[in-house]
């Protein structure tokens, strides 16, 4: 980026790092925190919600699709000479939009669940001001 | 295959992936676009990333094959390839985020505060990226040597070193660009193929056959055999000799085979009529090579294994796709908790759209390249398709541009793991972290699975990733799930948790590939151990945890909290900025200053 | 592996997942009691003075973060297996933090035994009266811990009966536990006089940059209002990360926005006469680092081009991937600086008003990343500077505290 040749330069650092046993990082401890102080009920509160709709998700999924293959092996007769079709439109194609709109009922759940919690929060911190 | 549209578009593939990597930074002179070069990556793009690395050889190339020898329930692969990123985004996505992690060992670091935890979570990451590089290689060796003719093994070198010096080099400054652009080039290469073969097939009045038909050959088939196998015949079938059958040497001899499990040596060429039922290749290579008996389970046990192993791999699947190394890491990009959860909303989308056209590949091949399932090179059939079912120069482009789908696939999959592993090794592994060990580690990253891929040849590709797949699930995915919502965890819980399921899943993994296991339930409960293998993991960390409920993590409380405490809305958002200044508050007033 | 290959039938299978099972109990077990495991019997001296000297190195951790009923109860359990106590415990100046062993049921006599040698400062035996036939807890000793002459409690260790050589045991390890204490102090201390340094950096910021900036965008306010509000704006953004007082560190994305404001506020000043080119990868903009360790040196390299440069001064700022790690380099065309007078800067004795921005980043980097972060620069007189910073994707314990 300089135009014409430019002076030399000299690497520097505070100590000459030469060979030698000096590479450990220097692990402080440092206690976590910078977290603003809630109530670690609220906080247990938040989580179990949290799990539980992630549970229902996850629980929904295993519902759906887990007897399937139990399903599609004990009744070969299906829906007659279609079987095969159907075991290729639930796999290779129904159940992939399934999953996005399973993600995506979960992302709006677990949010709402996240906006009253810091709705809750701010309802705490401040009894009628505004947050920042 | 025309070689020269297939070289050129491979090398395009390298070429363009170099030039996003080096030149991918975001770039302003002026700081009025200041703002948007130092803006976080949103979930779109991000997401095209994540699926661009996730989407690898197994995907572009194995499931297809699956799909044409086993058939439809070979479906269940993509299926759980896909909804891993459900489990994942349930459980896993948000508070993994928040942790602050960049890999699993920081992970582990972050929640249990122990050293020791990190220290084995790092050989499992590292052991996970090499099983999960193996098929990459392979599928590597596979695209390249059907490309330029060359033998299997010098693809699979080229591309080691390509990834290694890329990697070692620092390459790719910006691999956020480059993934989320092999992402959308995998889907073009599939899809556009995927409309001519199926137009192809639509003008194909004799194609018209049921899906579930077992495949036959169309016309008088020749099949050249280059490695010895072991077919089996399911009906009794006539065909014409030139070579070694059980043992027995033939020339232009007509032979009738019985069903049963027979023995073609190399060099043999097999001659089949029309409309003849193609003998499979058989997977069990310790199955008497002579006779008619064969088959040594009944058909109901039979069913039964299949039953054990679909369930195997759903739970694999569905489990393993959270600790996969080079997914985690991917998410450290977002920039909150918040982001993390929509990015993998779009993944789901972007990752199952995808899906939807290998198994169409699968199933034109099985009524158009039948012959691949007895020379036992099913993973070809996407690179084949094209120029079979449309040849002359439109099958010649289209060939060369799933060749072009298929170079980006092991080459994102594969230097995205292998900068995971050689960030982990250089790390957590060789001693003393010093920049110059990141070259090292990088290379060792590459080398060890290219040995053992030179060693261990011919697992299917997508078969050799469900063993990661496996491995994972009996190992990450308890760390993260209770890690993240039980807060009774403790490091000796954990440790043991990963000790016990890690290690039983990769013993199987090891008697699988190695091929010590006889027959019967052993082999088929080896071949697919996350059924036993994630709930003992479970249980062992809940049972040791609990046994050793006083070593729970000095700051348990404030953990928890970082890990599921909702980011404060942002209040720098682009129109809030520079428009209107928020109030701050004061948070001297009313009491005094500290 | 063929070893292994007389799993050949459903019992091999099942004995093989047992085994598994039994493996990583056995090594949950070791782990979760690993401190008695140490050693054997029959010592020898080495081995003897092993296990005292690991007993030890497995105990200082908690009490490094200072004396609390967690911290105890952890130092508590490693510590007891040294003395071969009956019952070990820790106090502080008015309750039992942490009780290791047998008869909790005396925790109020012997706390009132604590009071008395915290009020007489030095250490003391007792016996005890217990009605239970089979209470191993019957006499003791209670030794003060103290830091800088200050009483912060007391460690205990009770026997079946009065014991001389326990009493000993106990002062010694009393004595090391005060020690443990003291450096814990210590770590805080040096932590305060860090931000106490942080503080003394925003205070530095503050004084004729502020009034430089107001008396630029007061120049704005007629010929262009527009622009004028938009750096009032600028302003009042940058201030207020400036002055932040809450948490230790921030993001690069967060960092790199208060060098956007301040780059613009200074280009309201200088015009086309600073030129500024970023090169970001998006993936590092989430990597926590201390608060305000790049702005300084941003500020460094736009007062070092700017100075005795007729052409104009250019800054570059690159912020790269490299795997587990951020580089972030910056550099500027300006007159640079001789190697030998930086080296002294960093080491803190280069005089005052030379550069506290630069020493202290260097200070809190190695403080947090160790020795082998620290600032990398290069430059010569009249050579421009390069200042380069590798900085961790992860890192225990740094947090960027939420906005």
């Amino acid at each position: 980026m300089t135009e014409e040749p430019a002076p030399a330069r000299a690497v520097v650092t505070r100590r000459p790092t030469g060979p030698g046993p000096a590479a450990r990082p220097a692990r402080v401890p440092i206690p976590p925190g910078g977290e603003p102080e809630r109530d670690p009920e609220t906080v247990r509160a938040l989580v179990h919600g949290q799990l539980r709709t992630g549970l229902a998700v996850v629980g929904l999924l295993a519902a759906l699709l887990g007897p399937l293959p139990l399903a599609f092996r004990s009744v070969p007769q299906l829906g007659g000479d279609g079987r095969p079709v159907v075991v290729w439109a639930v796999l290779g194609v129904v159940v992939y939009p399934l999953f996005v709109l399973l993600g995506r009922w979960y992302v709006r759940r677990a949010e709402l669940t996240e906006r009253r919690f810091n709705d809750a929060g701010t309802r705490a911190r401040d009894g009628s001001g505004t947050a920042g | 295959m025309n070689q020269a549209y297939g070289v050129v578009a491979v090398t395009s593939v390298v070429v363009a992936s170099g030039l996003i990597g080096a030149l991918g930074l975001r770039i302003s002179r002026t700081t009025s676009d200041f703002y948007v070069a130092s803006r976080s990556v949103p979930p779109r793009l991000n997401a095209a990333a994540i699926s661009g690395e996730y989407l690898s050889a197994a995907s572009f190339l194995g499931i297809a094959g699956l799909v044409l020898s086993q058939g439809v329930d070979m479906l269940w692969v993509p299926v759980g390839y896909t909804a891993g990123y459900l489990v994942l985004l349930a459980l896993v996505a948000a508070p993994l985020r928040r942790s602050g992690a960049y890999t699993l060992p920081d992970f582990a670091e972050a929640r249990l505060e122990s050293t020791v935890v990190r220290r084995i979570t790092s050989i499992l990451v590292v052991v996970v990226g090499w099983l999960y590089l193996v098929p990459q290689l392979q599928g590597a060796g596979l695209t390249l040597g059907l490309v330029t003719g060359a033998p299997g093994w010098t693809g699979a070198l080229i591309v080691a070193i390509v990834v290694a010096l890329s990697v070692a080099a620092g390459g790719m400054r910006s691999i956020t660009f480059v993934q989320a652009f092999q992402y959308w080039l995998k889907l073009t290469a599939l899809l556009v193929p995927a409309l001519f073969l199926l137009l192809a097939w639509q003008g194909d009045p004799s194609a018209r056959t049921a899906l579930d038909e077992p495949p036959a050959f169309r016309d008088h088939t020749r099949v050249r055999v280059d490695d010895t196998v072991r077919v089996r015949v399911h009906e009794q079938l006539r065909v014409t000799v030139d070579g070694t059958v059980d043992g027995r040497a033939h020339q232009a001899s007509v032979l009738l085979l019985q069903p049963g499990v027979h023995r073609v040596d190399t060099g043999t060429t097999l001659h089949f009529p029309v409309r003849a039922r193609v003998a499979g290749r058989s997977e069990d290579t310790t199955a008497p090579a002579r006779g008619s008996r064969g088959s040594d389970a009944s058909p109901r046990e039979d069913k039964g294994h299949s039953l054990y192993a679909t369930y195997g791999l759903i739970l694999a699947t569905f489990l393993g796709t959270m600790g996969l190394p080079h997914v985690v890491v991917r998410f450290y990009t977002s920039p909150d908790g918040r982001a993390a959860r929509r990015t993998t909303v779009v993944v789901l989308g972007l990752v199952g759209a995808f899906y939807l056209l290998p198994p169409l590949y699968g199933v034109l091949g099985r009524i158009y390249t039948p012959e691949l399932l007895l020379t036992g090179n099913t993973d070809a059939v996407v690179l084949l398709l094209p120029e079979r079912l449309i040849g002359g120069v439109a099958g010649d482009l289209l060939g060369a541009l799933v060749a072009a789908g298929a170079c980006a696939a092991f080459l994102s999959t594969a230097s995205g793991l292998t900068m995971a592993v050689a960030g982990v090794l250089s790390q957590d592994v060789l001693p003393s972290p010093r920049t110059g060990y990141f070259r090292l580690a990088s290379l060792i990253a590459v080398a060890v699975p290219l040995a053992v891929y030179t060693l261990v040849p011919g697992i299917p590709v997508a078969k050799a990733v469900g063993l990661a797949f496996a491995v994972s699930a009996s190992s990450f995915c308890p760390l993260l799930v209770l890690g993240i919502w039980w807060r009774g965890l403790t490091a000796a819980g954990a440790s043991a948790g990963l000790l016990t399921g890690g290690g039983a899943a990769l013993t199987a993994v090891a008697l699988t590939m190695t091929e010590s296991v006889g027959t019967g339930w052993p082999r088929t409960l080896s071949a697919w151990p996350a059924v036993w293998s994630v709930p003992l993991a479970f249980l062992t960390m809940i049972l040791v945890s609990l046994a050793d409920r006083r070593g729970a993590p000095l700051h348990t409380d404030a953990i928890m909290a970082r890990l599921h405490l909702p980011e404060p809305p942002a209040n720098h958002s682009p129109a809030a900025r520079g428009r209107r200044l928020t109030t701050d508050e004061d948070p001297t007033a009313g009491s005094p200053a500290p | 592996m063929n070893t292994l290959a007389l799993a050949v039938s459903p019992t091999g299978t099942v004995l093989l997942v047992l085994c598994g099972a039994a493996a990583g109990l056995l090594a949950g077990a070791v782990l979760a009691r690993r401190r008695v495991a140490v050693g054997g019997v029959g010592d020898s001296v080495e081995k003897a003075t092993f296990r005292t000297l690991h007993t030890a190195s497995l105990a200082a951790p908690p009490l490094r973060a200072g004396l609390t009923p967690d911290t105890a109860r952890k130092a508590v359990r490693r510590l007891r297996p040294l003395l071969g106590s009956s019952a070990l415990l820790l106090t502080d100046t008015d309750r039992v933090l942490a009780w290791g062993g047998s008869g909790e049921h005396h925790t109020d006599e012997v706390m009132q035994h604590a009071r008395d040698v915290l009020g007489s400062g030095r250490a003391g035996v007792f016996t005890v009266d217990c009605a239970q036939e089979d209470c191993p807890v019957r006499a003791g000793v209670v030794v003060p811990l103290s830091v800088d002459q200050d009483l912060r409690g007391t460690l205990a260790a009770f026997g079946p009966e009065k014991s001389d050589a326990l009493a000993r045991a106990t002062e010694e390890v009393a004595r090391w536990v005060s020690v443990q204490l003291e450096l814990a102090e210590l770590d805080r201390a040096r932590t305060s006089l860090i931000e106490a340094e942080l503080r003394a950096l925003r205070a530095q910021i503050s004084p004729h940059f502020i009034y430089n900036s107001l008396a630029a965008i007061a120049s704005f306010v007629r010929t262009d209002p527009e622009r004028a509000r938009g750096l009032l704006l600028e302003f009042a953004e940058f201030t207020r990360y400036s002055f932040r007082r809450h948490g230790d560190f921030t993001t690069l994305a967060e960092e790199l926005r208060s060098i956007e404001q301040y780059l613009e506020l200074e280009r309201a000043r200088f015009g086309t006469r600073l030129e500024v080119t970023l090169q970001i990868a998006p993936e590092v903009l989430p990597v926590a680092l201390p608060f305000l360790c790049l702005q300084p040196l941003v500020e460094n390299a736009v007062k070092h081009g700017l100075e005795g440069s007729a052409r104009g001064s250019h800054i570059a700022l690159t912020a790269e991937d490299e795997g587990s790690f951020a580089r972030v380099v910056i550099e500027d065309n300006g007159i640079g600086m001789d190697p030998d007078r930086l080296r002294r800067i960093l080491h803190g004795d280069g005089g005052p008003s030379s550069g506290i921005g630069l020493c202290n980043v260097d200070d809190r980097l190695r403080q947090v990343y160790g020795d082998e972060h620290g600032l990398v620069i290069e430059t010569g007189v009249g050579a421009g500077m390069k200042v380069t910073v590798r900085i961790p994707k992860y890192r225990s314990g740094v947090h960027p505290a939420p906005r």
